[in-house]
């Protein structure tokens, strides 16, 4: 609705809550909003045909509505307070946001239950919602309303207190559960580490915190810290959950990497190009050149590890710190890791061979890459390979 | 699965109220579920709930129970779809909990029952989805509800279709009331949560056809041929993705979902439609298909009256004929199999031992093992190389042709391209205030920019189409470009163009000389465009007959592949195919037997193409083998370096310096470092390759070539002598990797 083409329905992006409403069912004028932040952003024509989404029958009570309508979405949790006290024995409520057809509002959807339930209690206790409607002043919900616009719009959370009462509301990102963390995986913080408030955060985060810097992997780290390699886990994929942190590949001189259609990027972009030469130098004092990280991610791809890479190229002549350059790149897309699993492939003359050395060699199926066979088994890539290429029946497959 | 529907609703409201008059499935069981719910709050040991002390029942947080969804009744939900009126015609969008309802309200004139005047009357065919279904399959649902109105609409208009069908409806839903009207009264009674309308509520379900169904919605889906359609279209959505209904034996209704359709052939992998946009953005002339189904599957499923026009394909609409088959899940984007290509295995290919597609492989490739072959591709190799490796040679290349377009059809493979790109001795080169934030972003949004400027055109397609000898019969062919097509190569320019966020290349000699071109006969394009696909042809041929090292039986080879599987069915952007296909021939052999070969392979490609269309035009042969023994002549190496040498001199030849204009005074200081930049020639091809932007990391080896008109060879010496200021990278081709599930 902003006429801004970045804005389309479905673009996922979060929108601004345009409008807060509080509509009740009167009881002889039916559904009806009393108070609204900005005033008048819903017209009464629109409210009028949207109503029954908004005051909905009985079975719809206490469910998360969300109607998209011309234009604008309106999130509600309708509410029916029975007592007799109420004329037509019952008061129903609802408090809706307004946002934008286009944006994302999952997110909110607790926001709206929670403050929902606040006023429900409020109600219960001291009549606050039907003495502002009854006497159609209604200047202290407008006041809460409008701080809840205000506060979360701009810092996503808000601390409302009416008398006694304080209740905290924050907007928490909805995100997939990210996929469980494996052991050889390495946490690298995906903003920096000043601005992470730690006192946010439990004992055990706390602990491993220090040793995420990218190169430790988590079983090192669970290692380093003297804390359970689970827990090491769960902290990481909390931390993955919001966004603190992501997970990249071990770095190994073995390791093989491919260039990425994204990695043109780094000819064209100014910012991507400082920020990579600022963050793979070997000292501030000495920057490396574009071009030659260009070469040295150019120089990535499948058959070529970056010990020989390091060899042809001499990073450190270059000033270039290669164990960087290679998060760098991962993290910003530019290449990405090329696996290798072993798969054990029976074939029918092997099977009767290696019916004597099954006992001693293992089977791979195929999902398990080497990078996590050597954390599981402790034993260095070389001496793997090694076993590995003296069983025929394994073969390798790098993808 | 998020992307299967949930239900499929039919709602109308006319001036006697609303009713929901049909949906599928309905639920037979609820009743008995919803016992077993009453059962469990009143048991007498159970805990109260601290909540009720808030008096309000315990909120429901989900209403879907089982893959079905629960807790509405049909009198809430009929309620709830007829929108007023103000809401017609425009999108219907409701969310309660974790389902989401979508649909699109029509409103429609309908005669009622006994006068004839016109009244309004609204429907809406609502589909409840999973609240996590992306915004794009919400957008599917909603197109096919749209449609759905608009054919009941022109059926309603045409033969009052709507209005008999809703009075068989209404009928059915009004004789079940009668025949139970005490389950009303104990509906009232049940007043927890069973506001079940009658009609939902069924006391037995092994009612035969014969005996009078106890259920409201089977006596409709037996009378009523409406209920019959949606019940396939729920069906046919659920199983396949792919909706085919005739709605009153007239009207067809096609519609796929996109996002289930490509899980037909490679499970886990779901292609957004707007994926498919910017793919066909995307496209390249020398872009293959590589068709996911039997060309004849494919034939049949095309409705007759198929539009004629399909047989001249002006570039574009091939384009989106491909997006077409693509969004159907009938093909795939590809590069052209050419011994040149480069395969690895895809990042997210399945190599799991006990994955289904061993066992497939192994029925379709017997003797041969899925996780051996993709072993085989590890390290990056060229097909020329792998054939020779393996047992290749003597098991036969078209074998391994169909084995790479089989692993390609799974996306078991993923081809790597080389790009180059100039090394410029001041980086960043180009001042674009480009905020690091978008220069992240790879992949831009669809711009409008797109479709503006046209004054870009490309010299050397130009004088290639100048090159070529005379014009043939022009309707022979099957790509004929009209002559109302003359932005083809402009189109493509602009995408590069507009991808590379740099300056479009202005040719301002080329242009005029463009102009004129445009307003040429087509014969030009036609003929150039015929060869194009002989040629292409003759390399497939050579491919195969390559790995044959034996020349018996190529034929059957190919024939194979044509007519058993379909695997390497090229279409008719495939027939596109490539000036570089030439080139690469170049490389390979070239002699007369190998062309007849081609030729042969030709013949087969032309007449399956020919079928696609399903005009049954018959193929001149004669003139088909005549353009195909015509086209070594005509590209053959020293007619190529013409063509190169055309490059180089144009009418309007470009002096040395003028070319090294492109280049800064650093950039020149730092060639003029190379020892080949003595040769005027080497440095004449890099300077003109890099003034048409080609070493930007833009385009691959293979696109150069076919654009340009130079040989692979030719490319490679250049690399190699100017590999101080070129530095070449291997990625894939982001158009195709683009329908990759990663």
């Amino acid at each position: 609705m902003e006429g801004n083409s970045k804005f389309y329905e479905g673009c996922g992006q979060e929108g601004p809550i345009r409008c807060i409403f509080l509509c009740e069912f009167h009881p002889t004028a039916g559904p009806r909003i009393t108070c609204q932040v900005p005033e008048n952003y819903i017209s009464k024509e629109i409210f009028d045909t949207v109503s029954h989404y908004i005051i909905p029958k009985v079975q719809l009570q206490r469910c998360t509505l969300t109607v998209t309508l011309l234009g604008s979405k309106i999130l509600g949790f309708p509410v029916r307070i029975d007592n007799k006290k109420y004329a037509r024995n019952a008061y129903y409520f609802n408090l809706c946001f307004v946002c934008d057809a286009w944006a994302r509002t999952v997110h909110l959807e607790p926001l709206v239950k929670k403050l929902t339930e606040y006023l429900l209690s409020m109600e219960l206790e001291t009549e606050w919602l039907s003495k502002q409607s009854l006497s159609g002043d209604a200047k202290a919900l407008s006041g809460l309303m409008r701080q809840v616009m205000q506060d979360i719009n701009s810092r996503r959370m808000c601390t409302l207190t009416v008398g006694t009462t304080t209740t905290h509301l924050t907007v928490v990102r909805v995100n997939n559960d990210p996929a469980p963390v494996k052991d050889h995986q390495v946490p690298v913080f995906l903003y920096s580490r000043q601005s992470f408030v730690a006192d946010q955060w439990d004992l055990t985060t706390n602990q491993i915190l220090p040793y995420i810097d990218g190169f430790n992997h988590v079983s090192k780290i669970a290692a380093l810290t003297d804390v359970e390699i689970s827990l090491v886990r769960a902290c990481v994929q909390n931390l993955v959950y919001y966004g603190v942190v992501t997970l990249v590949p071990i770095f190994q001189y073995c390791a093989v990497y491919s260039a990425t259609p994204k990695l043109r990027q780094l000819t064209r972009c100014p910012g991507l190009q400082r920020q990579c030469v600022e963050f793979c130098a070997r000292s501030p004092r000495q920057l490396p050149k574009v071009s030659d990280l260009f070469r040295m991610y150019a120089g990535m791809t499948y058959g070529s590890t970056i010990r020989d890479l390091c060899r042809r190229m001499k990073p450190q002549d270059l000033a270039i710190n290669e164990r960087k350059l290679v998060l760098f790149g991962v993290l910003e897309g530019l290449i990405r890791r090329v696996y290798k699993y072993p798969v054990t492939v029976h074939n029918d003359t092997s099977s009767v061979r290696s019916s004597h050395s099954a006992c001693v060699a293992r089977t791979y199926n195929g999902l398990v890459c080497m990078d996590e066979l050597c954390c599981q088994t402790g034993i260095p890539v070389s001496l793997l390979e090694e076993q590995m290429e003296r069983d025929s029946d394994v073969v390798f497959i790098v993808k | 699965m998020e992307v299967n529907p949930l239900n499929i609703f039919f709602v109308k409201s006319d001036s006697k109220g609303d009713r929901l008059l049909f949906r599928y499935p309905y639920t037979t069981d609820n009743k008995g579920e919803n016992k077993q719910k009453k059962n469990g709050r009143l048991n007498p040991y159970a805990i109260n709930s601290t909540e009720d002390l808030l008096q309000n029942p315990q909120s429901q947080t989900s209403n879907i129970c089982k893959g079905q969804l629960s807790g509405f009744t049909d009198e809430m939900l009929s309620t709830l779809f007829a929108v007023k009126a103000e809401l017609c015609n425009r999108k219907f969008e409701l969310k309660v909990n974790d389902v989401r309802f979508v649909g699109h309200p029509t409103l429609l004139p309908y005669r009622t029952n006994k006068d004839d005047t016109a009244a309004m009357i609204l429907i809406n065919i609502v589909f409840a989805l999973q609240a996590s279904a992306s915004h794009s399959i919400v957008k599917c649902y909603y197109d096919l509800s749209k449609r759905l109105g608009k054919a009941l609409t022109h059926e309603e208009k045409r033969c009052s279709y709507l209005t008999e069908e809703m009075k068989i409806m209404l009928a059915a839903h009004d004789k079940i009331s009668a025949l139970d009207p005490e389950l009303n009264g104990e509906n009232d009674e049940d007043e927890e949560n069973s506001r079940h309308s009658v009609s939902s509520t069924t006391f037995s379900t092994e009612n035969g056809i014969d005996s009078i169904p106890k259920n409201a919605f089977d006596l409709i889906l037996h009378k009523s041929s409406l209920a019959k359609s949606m019940k396939s279209v729920f069906e046919e959505l659920s199983n396949t993705g792919i909706v085919q209904v005739r709605i009153n034996n007239w009207v067809l209704l096609s519609f796929c979902l996109p996002h289930k359709a490509h899980q037909i052939h490679n499970r886990g992998l779901s292609v957004e439609p707007e994926t498919i946009d910017k793919c066909v953005l995307m496209l390249r002339p020398y872009h293959g298909i590589l068709l996911m189904v039997d060309p004849n599957d494919l034939l049949a499923s095309i409705p007759l009256d198929g539009s004629p026009a399909l047989l001249h394909l002006a570039l574009t609409q091939a384009f989106q004929l491909t997006g077409h088959l693509v969004y159907w899940a009938k093909a795939t984007v590809i590069y052209p199999l050419c011994e040149g290509n480069v395969y690895v295995v895809s990042p997210v290919a399945n190599v799991h031992v006990h994955s289904p597609l061993v066992d497939e492989f192994a029925k379709e490739f017997p003797g041969l093992c899925l996780l051996q072959m993709l072993s085989e591709f590890s390290l990056p190799a060229p097909l020329w190389y792998v054939c020779r490796s393996g047992a290749w040679g003597a098991r036969g290349g078209g074998r391994l042709a169909r084995l790479v377009a089989w692993l390609l059809q799974r996306r078991l493979l993923l081809q790597l391209h080389t790009y180059v790109q100039f090394n410029s001795p001041h980086w960043p080169r180009n001042r674009h205030p480009n905020s690091p934030q978008e220069g992240k972003e790879y992949f831009c949004e669809k711009h409008d920019s797109y479709y503006q400027s046209s004054n870009i055109s490309f010299s050397s397609l130009n004088q290639l189409q100048l090159n070529v000898p005379e014009p043939v019969e022009p309707r022979e062919n099957i790509i004929i470009f009209p002559d109302s097509e003359s932005n083809y190569p402009t189109q493509n320019n602009l995408n590069q163009t507009d991808f590379s966020h740099t300056k479009p290349i202005v040719i301002e000699s080329d242009l005029t000389k463009y102009d004129t071109y445009s307003e040429a006969d087509s014969a030009h394009h036609s003929f150039d465009d015929g060869v194009d696909v002989v040629d292409g042809l003759v390399k497939n041929g050579d491919f195969n007959k390559d790995k044959k090292k034996q020349a018996n039986s190529v034929d059957s080879g190919i024939s194979n592949n044509m007519n058993g599987n379909g695997d390497i069915s090229d279409d008719k952007e495939k027939m596109l195919t490539s000036r570089l296909s030439d080139v690469s021939l170049k490389d390979t052999h070239s002699s007369d037997e190998d062309r007849f070969e081609g030729d042969e392979v030709g013949k087969k490609y032309n007449g399956l193409g020919n079928g696609i269309e399903k005009k049954g035009v018959s193929l001149n042969l004669k003139l088909q083998s005549e353009m195909s023994f015509q086209s070594p002549t005509v590209w053959t190496a020293p007619l190529g370096c013409d063509a190169i040498d055309a490059c180089r001199l144009p009418p309007d030849p470009p002096s040395t310096e003028s070319l090294l204009d492109t280049f800064t005074a650093e950039e020149r200081a730092v060639l003029a470092k190379i020892p080949a930049a003595d040769n005027p020639d080497d440095l004449l091809l890099l300077a003109q390759l890099h003034k048409k932007g080609y070493f930007r990391g833009e385009q691959h080896l293979e696109e150069i070539m076919f654009m340009e008109n130079v040989t692979r060879s030719q490319l490679m010496q250049l690399l190699d002598k100017f590999k101080e200021v070129l530095i070449t990278f291997e990625t894939e081709d982001p158009a195709v990797a683009m329908l990759y599930p990663y």
